[in-house]
């Protein structure tokens, strides 16, 4: 990462900052970083529409808060940050807006107020083996407490890898370590823990 | 799922609920907080209770590879709408600047309401608050001896030199109707019109009566003060003087 002298939209920021020629440093602002924050949100899975929304959002944001922006970090991880609290703020709405189901009242009977009929009722699931899940319950314990003896990295890239189902690159990226150190570590992992990860015998 | 892939996933589980509930564990770090552990910006114990962290929490692993690819250089190209996008930025900012300038038309309204209304009570505050730190002994005090005392007899006419405006107090020293009850006293102009009538007069420690009055009440010119009171058989007793009202 560059100091942060060299950050290319500080010179930009201050000069939008001090409302010396403030629409075409903003443009030239914006066009810096465009790409760069629809790419996020198109990453994370919205449509080239609602990418494009979003990241108005955030550069509306952005020329309304330059104010508060101190340059003490790089301009991009203080735009990274808006974009990751609209993200954040959409996927809570989306959420919300999932959870308004239908609400069928037991005071009519059964029939929602509309007087549609709810869904045909269905029996439970059978019920679960209760011997096996004790087992189950027992071995995931032994397996934790494995876990936490394991040293710390080599903990830290067995889980990332097994619990969160990350790629080597990935992993190699959160730890700040290479790959080749990944795979050493998970190999190590997998002999130490052996024991707790073998399936009992059925015998 | 395999039972080892079952019993891997409980034990992520366990390790994770082992985690949040650590006291002072606070959970989920926050954008700055990632990005200064991939700057190197955090101390050996804050980094390893980070990664610790990281190893059981998908949300902050899922935001700081969002950071990596964030920060990574970008291809050249340029996207077609992104000039669109900019114009329709700039309207959005212009708009929000205007309705930011103005403000809305209800505020204004109470805001026109009630702005005269609160200077209109400031200044009644504030001349009622003057008009209480006056002394009361500020005012002229005019003497004036009714035809029944004693000093009456030396004086036909009494001249009495009143400020243009203001309020005044005249002190009546009368003597019949020192004795009666239900005392008033009307003052009546040279022409024998009413002016004013004042009843309810109290006798002072000094037998005087105190009756205090505006002077625009009294323009200058000549009236007749007339004492009237009731005796104990039933008859009316009054005294009366002239007086001229003059500028000092």
């Amino acid at each position: 990462m560059p100091p942060l002298d060299d950050d290319p939209s500080l010179p930009l920021v201050e000069l939008i900052r001090k409302s010396v020629d403030v629409d075409a440093n903003s443009e030239l602002l914006y066009r810096m970083h465009y790409r760069r924050v629809r790419s996020f949100f198109q990453n994370k899975g919205f449509s080239a529409e609602d990418a494009r929304d979003l990241t108005q959002d955030v550069f509306f944001r952005v020329f309304k808060g330059l104010g508060k922006f101190r340059g003490e970090s790089r301009f991009l991880t203080w735009l990274f940050e808006i974009a990751d609290h609209i993200y954040q703020n959409e996927i809570r709405r989306k959420k919300t807006g999932k959870r308004r189901g239908w609400e069928i009242s037991l005071d009519t009977g059964g029939k929602s107020e509309d007087g549609e009929e709810p869904a045909p009722f269905e029996p439970p699931p059978s019920p679960p083996k209760a011997m096996e899940n004790m087992l189950e319950q027992e071995r995931a314990e032994r397996l934790s407490r494995a876990i936490k003896e394991l040293p710390e990295q080599m903990r830290a890239c067995f889980l990332l890898r097994y619990g969160q189902g990350l790629k080597y690159k990935e992993i190699a990226a959160i730890m700040k370590i290479s790959i080749d150190t990944v795979k050493a570590h998970l190999h190590q992992a997998k002999k130490r823990l052996k024991l707790e990860l073998q399936e009992p015998s059925e015998d | 799922m395999s039972d080892t892939a079952v019993v891997l996933a409980q034990a992520f589980r366990l390790l994770e609920r082992e985690a949040r509930l650590q006291p002072g564990a606070s959970w989920h770090s926050s954008s700055r907080d990632l990005n200064a552990y991939r700057s190197g910006e955090l101390s050996p114990q804050q980094e390893r209770r980070l990664q610790w962290h990281l190893a059981l929490c998908f949300q902050c692993v899922d935001r700081l590879l969002d950071l990596e690819r964030f920060l990574e250089p970008l291809a050249n190209g340029d996207l077609l709408d992104e000039t669109a996008s900019w114009w329709d930025l700039q309207d959005r900012l212009a708009k929000e600047s205007r309705v930011r300038r103005r403000p809305p038309p209800v505020f204004m309204a109470l805001a026109a309401t009630l702005i005269p209304a609160v200077a209109g009570l400031l200044f009644w505050n504030l001349s009622l608050q003057r008009e209480l730190r006056a002394p009361q002994a500020n005012f002229p005090i005019e003497s004036v001896d009714m035809p029944g005392s004693l000093r009456s007899a030396t004086k036909e006419r009494f001249e009495i030199r009143l400020p243009a405006a203001g309020r005044f107090s005249l002190s009546l020293v009368a003597s019949e109707v020192l004795e009666a009850s239900d005392i008033r006293l009307e003052i009546l102009d040279s022409s024998g019109r009413p002016i004013v009538s004042v009843p309810g007069l109290r006798r002072s420690e000094s037998d005087t009566f105190n009756v205090e009055l505006p002077r625009r009440l009294l323009p200058n010119g000549e009236y007749r003060l007339v004492l009237i009171g009731t005796l104990e058989d039933g008859t009316e007793s009054r005294e009366e003087a002239t007086i001229r009202v003059v500028d000092p």
